[in-house]
């Protein structure tokens, strides 16, 4: 078999000079920088989003021969290296700028003129895998009966369709995050089936997709570039439509829900408006999202009617619901039930565990005047919601 | 531990680099091997009694080996070639029971089902790092101290840390005994060799990190799709990409070995030259993986007989040669192919020998890349089937149905930028061959001005910065939280 000859003796040693030393010091301190991080003594930059903590694992004999202990220390030492923040910005920096692009399997995905997506919605915009109409059927009449016995007890369901940041900017999706999917997009084709069956089962619930797309304001006013849920706006005019829809529901008057803005070109962004953008960690990226006005509310009219017990049922986009709650007075005891899997009681805030059937969870879920169930576009058929019916319609009396 | 993980290159390297330097020159040795068989353990803690065993068995086995030899008595030479094979034999049942095992079993059983009959039951077993690699050592060692080629080791612990030397022992070069004896004994230390070590290990981990890794995206993503996917163009793509990967990630790996080796005063023989600059499948060999070829040539084809026993004997040797290269890489039948298919183009070319020379240079450069890229392939498809699946599409019978996959996560554009970059670094390569040397080394950089001097002193810092902020981001997943 042929070999190419090759070079075999050790290269005669070289001089050592000045620069030889200081290179090797230069190399000596990007090895060891980095693992003084270990001893907390290296200044860095804090990373936004939340980032898993990992415990240093205990050392056993065990441990190491089937090597468990080997990954859970690397990810251990990983976690606390100096530098890292300033190293992930850095790299995230690069591809940001120089390739239009955000890591591979990040969460945040890059759309046109500055808008950012999250990947849950984009795998939304693109799924062909969406429940059939007879799915979103059964799960109508499933509310349309809860709302019909809540009904008799004075109570409101109200769900709310809220819309996937890909539905208010479709076009906002870059071809590169799409894939080929039939004319008649299915992610449109599941919300037209809730919204007939809704209307089919004589279901009352607030479309908020179809509320907001309609609005003369600009986008970014109701759904920020850079944000992941939609803003105080957006989530204000659906709470006008939920109060709305209690008040024909139980035939009371409702409270009124204003949602009178203004929207200052000179405010800072608000920290919901650019959380995705924080969440990417890149340097320089500000200016892309930063071009809009930003929205405040205006303070609402003295309530002149009683407060209402809410119940919330749902996911992130509905912290803008109670956020907002105290602005206009209308909201009473309030609970928070989060993705139907923790208790938030508000305002206070404090959070427990949602057991189903405790005293907490009863006192949260029963003799509430309105019951607001979001049904998050993204999520079709929301497995916090099916439960919530279930164990709405177990425990009423 | 792969030297391209943080642990590695911001907890152990560091650790080891300041035992070894403030280590003695004396105990250097020890620090040595101290230092590879903490390594090993963290990867092959259940391997390692093993390896230290069979280190020890060789030792004295080459000893004993060589005491035969020395009586130059008939009855000697055979005691000597008796206990040769036994030393062999045990390593060969070491391979063959930790890495083709597996494989076996899954052939047995498949004829088995095929039969109806029952499945026998087998525990799969733990390939452990490197083994390879250490196998084919410890054949050379002892092979080279019967043909007289090379003395048995001084001591037992120059043997061991021949055997375990970390920055080999994962991923080759595969070391001969005879090149580095002399430099276990005495070696130098200066700075200039150690900043010569970490230049290398940068470009390396900066071939590995920012280049192997981003395109393996593209090469990952393609050979992960089915088949009803697969374009004509796609295809290409992905053998393209992973053509450019396994270069830069071998070689890379090879680098960081041949500059960890500088940092601890060793200087190992190069493993790659340039191989896509080959104009034949023949050439292509012999600028890949050389360790291995020379290996190859050594220790099967000669024994085999070669050339020796005429032209039609040489062909088959080779042929029987690159199948069983292809066996080494991996215990599955692509990777037999793949050497096959390998071993019958180098048979064709020593067939029709000099009527190569009547094809255009540009056209034998061209022919070799293809054939190179179309046996990536056989290589890389995670089975046979499924490489024919590529190569289907290659020749453009992919049915080409609808991507399933976002064209930002199958080609985004890093990656593609680093496929641009790594052939751009290829068609250097071709320029060097062909045009003006331009290595840069030490004896490349006398006579320039200061500054240059200087200047080429900087992409090593820059390129491992890059690389461990590259890395170090790779490894930081921030999520969304409703408290955040």
């Amino acid at each position: 078999m042929p070999s190419a000859p090759l070079s075999a003796s050790p290269s005669a040693p070289r001089p050592t000079g000045v620069r030889d030393v200081f290179a090797v010091f230069v190399y000596v301190l990007l090895v060891c920088v980095p693992a003084l991080g270990l001893a907390g003594v290296v200044p860095d930059f804090r990373l936004d989003g939340s980032i898993a903590v990992h415990e240093r694992p205990k050392l056993a004999r065990a441990s190491w021969e089937d090597e468990s202990f080997q990954p859970l220390f690397a990810a251990w030492f990983e976690s606390r290296l100096g530098l890292r923040g300033t190293f992930a910005l850095a790299d995230n920096t690069v591809l940001y700028h120089a390739f239009h692009e955000t890591k591979l399997g990040a969460s945040v995905k890059l759309g046109g003129d500055g808008v950012l997506l999250n990947d849950e919605d984009t795998l939304f915009f693109n799924r062909t895998d969406l429940p059939p109409a007879e799915a979103f059927d059964a799960f109508a009449a499933r509310i349309a009966h809860l709302q019909a016995r809540l009904q008799k007890r004075g109570a409101a369901l109200v769900p709310v369709i809220i819309p996937a940041k890909t539905s208010m900017y479709p076009d906002r999706v870059e071809s590169k995050w799409r894939k080929p999917v039939p004319s008649l997009r299915p992610s449109d084709v599941a919300y037209a089936n809730l919204v007939r069956a809704l209307r089919a089962h004589g279901a009352a619930f607030v479309d908020a997709r179809a509320l907001l797309t309609a609005r003369p304001e600009p986008r970014a006013y109701l759904y920020a570039r850079g944000a992941r849920h939609w803003s105080y706006l957006a989530s204000c005019l659906a709470t006008q439509r939920i109060f709305e829809t209690y008040g024909a529901l139980t035939g009371r008057v409702a409270p009124s829900y204003a949602c009178d803005y203004v929207a200052r070109a000179d405010a800072p962004l608000l920290h919901e408006d650019y959380d995705l953008l924080r969440l990417m960690n890149v340097w320089g990226a500000r200016p892309d999202v930063d071009r809009d006005p930003v929205v405040f509310l205006e303070p609402g009219p003295v309530q002149t009617v009683a407060p209402v017990d809410v119940l919330v049922v749902g996911t992130s986009f509905c912290w803008n619901f109670l956020k907002d709650s105290q602005r206009a007075g209308a909201f009473g005891r309030t609970h928070f039930f989060y993705y139907n899997r923790r208790l938030f009681d508000w305002p206070s805030s404090t959070e427990q565990e949602l057991v189903v059937g405790s005293p907490a969870w009863r006192n949260a879920a029963l003799g509430k005047q309105l019951y607001i169930l979001d049904l998050f576009e993204s999520y079709p058929i929301p497995l916090h919601a099916t439960d919530f019916l279930d164990q709405l319609e177990a425990a009423l009396p | 531990m792969p030297f391209s993980s943080l642990l590695f290159l911001h907890g152990f390297l560091p650790l080891f680099l300041a035992a070894y330097w403030l280590t003695p020159r004396r105990f250097k040795n020890f620090t040595g091997i101290a230092g590879s068989l903490l390594f090993y353990a963290w990867g092959a803690p259940r391997f390692l009694p093993v390896v230290a065993l069979l280190g020890v068995g060789d030792y004295y086995l080459s000893h004993a080996i060589a005491r035969r030899t020395a009586l130059a008595t008939p009855a000697g030479a055979q005691v000597a070639k008796r206990l040769l094979a036994l030393g062999v034999c045990t390593h060969l049942c070491m391979l063959g029971y930790f890495k083709y095992s597996n494989f076996f079993m899954g052939q047995v059983n498949d004829a088995l089902g095929h039969f109806g009959a029952r499945h026998l039951d087998w525990v799969s077993v733990v390939l452990p790092i490197g083994i390879s690699f250490i196998t084919f050592e410890e054949i050379s060692y002892l092979t080279d101290v019967y043909r007289g080629d090379a003395k048995p080791a001084r001591s037992l612990g120059h043997y061991l840390l021949f055997l375990t030397f970390f920055p080999h022992s994962i991923a080759g070069p595969i070391f001969r005994w005879k090149d580095l004896a002399a430099q276990l004994d005495a070696r130098t230390q200066s700075f200039a060799l150690v900043r010569e070590g970490f230049a290398r290990f940068s470009v390396g981990l900066a071939k590995k990190v920012l280049l192997a890794d981003s395109i393996a995206v593209v090469a990952d993503g393609v050979f992960a799709l089915p088949a009803a996917q697969l374009t004509t163009g796609l295809g290409w793509l992905g053998a393209c990409a992973y053509t450019l990967q396994i270069y830069f990630d071998f070689s890379g790996y090879s680098d960081m070995a041949i500059g960890l080796g500088k940092m601890c005063g060793f200087t190992f023989k190069e493993n790659f030259d340039m191989p896509y600059v080959a104009a034949s499948v023949t050439e292509f060999w012999q600028r890949w993986h050389i360790s291995l070829s020379r290996w190859l040539r050594d220790y099967l084809y000669i024994p085999l007989g070669g050339n020796r026993r005429g032209e039609h004997r040489a062909t088959l040797n080779v042929i029987i040669v690159f199948t069983l290269s292809g066996l080494w890489h991996g215990a599955a039948w692509s990777f037999v192919v793949w050497g096959l298919y390998h071993g019958l183009f180098v048979a064709l070319e020593r067939v029709t020998g000099s009527l190569r020379d009547r094809v255009p240079l540009a056209l034998r450069h061209a022919g070799t890349m293809v054939v190179v890229v179309v046996g990536w392939v056989f290589f890389r498809a995670p089975s046979l089937p499924s490489a024919l699946h590529v190569l289907g599409a290659m020749a453009g019978l992919g049915p080409g149905a609808p991507l399933e996959v976002f064209p930002a996560e199958l080609y985004p554009s890093f990656a593609l930028v680093a496929m641009i970059v790594g052939a751009l670094v290829v068609a250097y390569q071709l320029f060097t061959k062909y045009g003006p040397a331009a290595p840069i080394d030490g004896a490349a950089l006398r006579g320039l001005a200061p500054w240059r001097v200087a200047l080429s002193y900087v992409p090593g810092p820059v390129l491992f910065l890059a690389s461990i902020a590259h890395l170090t981001n790779s490894r930081v997943a921030p999520l969304i939280y409703f408290k955040f």
